[in-house]
């Protein structure tokens, strides 16, 4: 016999954190390829509209970095919920890429069910692990820092000046770019299409348990 | 004693003197002679039609001819008893018997010592202009003297060179030591372009192409022939195309560039003036001929005639009318009342001042002048020759101030735009080579003169002023009716509006409140500040290959030289510019006030069209735009995983369905 059973794994400051840094990931990459190819380009209007809007959603992804980093910090989750540890690497990442490229496919039960306790599988650690702790803040303080070059020039001096800031700073938009896209495949890939996207919205995920028939 | 003139008085003479009545009957008598005895030139031709009689006698000669004692012999010039018949048939005079000029001959054989020829019975005004010259009144020269009748081409069919060869047949090259530019006078003018003055000129374009020795040569029919396919084998059809007969830019350009498809060596147009109608009156008198303005001034007569002349079938050639707007696709011969206009001429910079060999021309004309040397630009510019002297572009390419400036036509250098100043390197130099390192190449180009990079030790500042931004992005420059309009003022001073202290400076506020104010007149548009970076001060040290000129941090850094010197421009009254330093603290104003709409100076900039097909076109030079290239493969490895992903997740449903049927 098969039941439902709603695990709840997102909490509501955690759920408004994803959303609105989604949508600021989102219209950062939309404005930064209007400022990097202004000739193609005017979703923004003028080049310095979007130069205008870029600023304005790069210091709202600043500030909700704060409030996920100070709510982690806060509920004492931030480690466990995010760092990996050598298990995870010994085990965990393997498993779950054998499932995601191949059993996945056969239709077999993922190795890992999220709880509220562990949220990420070793991979999903792995990588938001990087995506948090590295290229965000890398990504914020060279934006800051190409914000007002005339205020931070000393900082920018000693990183080597304004062109290897800003070849950082783009990279890392292509990796964000290209992230973006895989995130948002993978979000398909719950026990349903869209079940990692209702677990997102309203912070239950529903999942199926077989459980032993009675004898 | 001229006897040209003397017979012209006789025919004077008797035409006053004896009545209409009488003039009559000795024309009768004379057509009537004419017509029934005329003497055919095959009758002459017997005796001067071969080279015989110049071997002859005098004796044998005389044998042959009906003896006239006393009677004088005329001077003949280089004209000799034969007549070269077939040279006769193709030139001018060839449907003209001998007896219609030699009209002394009523019956063969004729007189001893023939009289000299009237030409006045056809050339009638042309002897009139001649006798009024130097060339009739002091040397007596006769009409044959100079030109051979029995061999004349139409004036309009000789080549530069063959009229010139008519002069010198007498004059030699040896004077003319006054007259600057000697040899490039002499390579594009006939002399009579001076030395007539009143002879209508024209300026006639021909084509050339580059020779095997890289020397420049007239194309010939032979080598323009099968560019006249399909037009008769006519040149003129195969350029005029329209058949106008006036020829079109656009259509000489089209031929030229066919020209190129057929692998002729760099051809193009080359223009000399020429004369169209001779003058007869000739001079050397300094007041007319060494009138330089004669030719180097704009309303120069021989612009309103432009000719184009191509080689025909025959050997000869054919002109054909051209449309005058080619004109504006020459060099400007440097003209005086232009050279007024420019910074040597409004600076009071004399010809003779650089010229010093001309003094002649002041003093009254005399002929004593030495050949005229270099002119000497260090005589003022000494500083810039100092400097100049010591770099490698003069050290290799030897190129002397001129090679590259042209002393008629200077223009300051602050007026200069980044396009003029651009031109002078670019006459020789090609951008596009040996940037390829460059990262923004184009944008680059864009805003920068060259000298931004090569010239290190240059004076660079960044250069503001107020400009109109359009709803629609476009940018406008204002000049000072514009800021007056704005201003709602009949004749305001900018400066002093600018500049409300007064101390000569020009502080953020003091900007940022004009810009207030004018943002809140013109309403519909915003107006800011616009944004250059320029030479402010050149010099002429110019860097070799690979060296300083790379180095990006140059600009690419807040240490940039030329955040040093920030400049405001200020539109006056006229098209005068007045620039005041500006305060540093403008550019810190950047981000925060929105001061300039395209100040994006610092930092890999912005791609542009050109150089995303630059990337496709040279993705294979890697180095280049790698961050992009790179980056794409970013997004193209995160687009593949999830379209094989999701392929596979597509092709294997079936395979989902029926395992979570059996669990």
């Amino acid at each position: 016999m098969v039941t439902m059973r709603r695990e709840y794994l997102h909490p509501l400051p955690v759920r408004i954190w994803h959303w609105v840094h989604g949508i600021a990931i989102i219209i950062l990459v939309l404005t930064g390829i209007q400022i990097r190819v202004p000739d193609f380009f005017t979703w923004f209007g003028t080049f310095k509209s979007a130069v205008k809007i870029h600023n304005i959603f790069g210091f709202v992804v600043l500030f909700d970095y704060l409030l996920w980093l100070g709510f982690y910090l806060v509920t004492k989750q931030l480690i466990r919920q995010y760092v990996p540890t050598i298990k995870d690497y010994t085990i965990g990442v393997p498993s779950q890429a054998a499932y995601y490229f191949a059993r996945f496919f056969l239709g077999d039960q993922p190795p890992f069910e999220p709880t509220r306790e562990e949220k990420f599988n070793s991979l999903q650690k792995t990588t938001y692990f990087g995506i948090m702790f590295v290229l965000v803040p890398l990504q914020i303080i060279t934006g800051v820092l190409l914000w007002d070059l005339e205020r931070f020039h000393t900082i920018v001096e000693l990183l080597g000046g304004v062109r290897i800031v800003d070849a950082f700073h783009i990279i890392m938009a292509y990796v964000f770019a290209s992230f973006l896209i895989v995130h948002l495949y993978l979000s398909s890939l719950g026990h349903t299409f869209f079940s990692h996207h209702k677990a997102m919205i309203l912070g239950y995920e529903e999942r199926e348990i077989a459980e032993a028939e009675p004898e | 004693m001229n006897i040209m003139r003397c017979d012209l008085r006789t025919f004077r003479f008797a035409r006053c003197l004896i009545a209409p009545l009488f003039l009559l009957l000795p024309s009768f008598l004379f057509l009537w002679v004419g017509v029934s005895f005329s003497i055919e030139n095959e009758e002459c031709l017997e005796c001067h039609g071969t080279r015989d009689i110049l071997k002859m006698s005098n004796e044998e000669r005389l044998e042959m001819v009906i003896p006239t004692p006393g009677k004088r012999e005329v001077r003949k010039g280089k004209l000799t008893l034969f007549v070269d018949y077939e040279g006769f048939r193709t030139s001018v005079h060839k449907s003209l018997k001998c007896v219609d000029c030699h009209s002394e001959i009523a019956e063969l054989p004729h007189p001893q010592r023939m009289g000299i020829v009237n030409c006045t019975r056809c050339h009638k005004e042309i002897v009139e202009h001649y006798e009024e010259s130097k060339h009739a009144k002091v040397s007596k020269r006769l009409c044959f003297e100079c030109h051979n009748p029995h061999t004349t081409t139409p004036f309009r069919r000789l080549s530069m060179k063959d009229r010139m060869g008519i002069c010198r047949q007498c004059h030699k090259e040896d004077g003319h030591r006054w007259l600057p530019q000697r040899e490039l006078h002499f390579r594009f003018l006939e002399c009579t372009v001076c030395h007539a003055p009143k002879a209508e000129k024209g300026l006639y374009f021909h084509l050339t192409a580059e020779g095997g020795d890289g020397k420049r040569i007239t194309l010939s029919y032979k080598e323009l022939k099968e560019f006249t396919r399909g037009y008769e084998g006519n040149l003129v059809k195969a350029i005029d195309r329209n058949g106008n007969g006036n020829v079109e830019v656009h259509e000489i350009n089209r031929f030229i560039a066919k020209l190129k498809e057929g692998k002729v060596r760099s051809p193009r147009l080359d223009a000399e003036v020429l004369v169209l109608r001779p003058y007869h009156n000739y001079t050397d008198e300094v007041k007319h001929i060494k009138d330089c303005t004669m030719c180097h001034f704009k309303d120069a007569p021989f612009y309103d005639q432009v000719m184009l002349r191509v080689p025909d079938e025959r050997g000869g050639l054919q002109t054909v009318r051209m449309d005058k707007a080619i004109i504006g696709k020459l060099p400007p011969i440097p003209s005086k009342d232009y050279y007024l206009t420019t910074i040597h001429g409004k600076s009071g910079v004399e010809c003779i001042d650089c010229h010093a060999d001309l003094t002649i021309l002041r003093e009254a004309e005399e002929f004593k002048v030495k050949e005229m040397k270099t002119p000497v630009c260090e005589k003022c510019h000494e500083k810039v020759m100092a400097e100049y002297k010591n770099s490698t572009h003069h050290k290799v390419s030897e190129k002397i101030c001129f090679g590259c400036h042209d002393p008629h036509s200077s223009v300051p250098f602050k007026e200069l735009s980044v396009e003029q100043r651009k031109a002078i390197c670019v006459k020789c130099h090609d951008p596009q080579r040996g940037h390829e390192w460059l990262p923004q190449k184009e944008l680059h180009f864009k805003y920068l003169e060259c000298t931004m990079c090569h010239a290190p030790q240059a004076e660079k500042g960044v250069v503001f002023y107020l400009q109109r931004v359009g709803k629609k992005g476009t940018e406008e420059r204002l000049n000072y009716e514009d800021l007056a309009q704005l201003l709602e003022m009949k004749s305001p001073d900018l400066v002093k509006l600018l500049d409300s202290n007064g101390n000569g400076f020009l502080e953020d506020k003091e900007v940022l409140s004009i810009l207030q104010l004018l943002n809140v007149k013109s309403r519909r548009d915003t107006i800011n500040l616009g944004v250059k970076v320029l030479v402010l001060k050149p010099s002429h040290n110019y860097t070799a290959k690979d060296t300083k000129a790379k180095d990006c941090s140059l600009c690419h850094s807040s240490g940039a030289g030329f955040y040093s010197k920030l400049i405001m421009e200020i539109p006056e009254h006229g098209s005068g510019i007045r620039t005041l330093p500006l305060d540093k603290s403008i550019l810190a104003g950047i981000h925060r006030i929105p001061v300039t709409s395209d100040f994006y100076l610092l930092g890999e900039s912005r791609i542009s069209k050109r150089d995303i097909a630059d990337l496709i076109f040279v993705v294979r030079k890697i180095g280049y735009k790698w961050l992009d290239i790179i980056g794409i493969f970013f997004l193209l490895a995160g687009l593949g995983f999830v379209s094989i992903h999701g392929l596979i997740r597509i092709l294997t449903i079936g395979i989902r369905k029926r395992s979570h049927k059996g669990r």
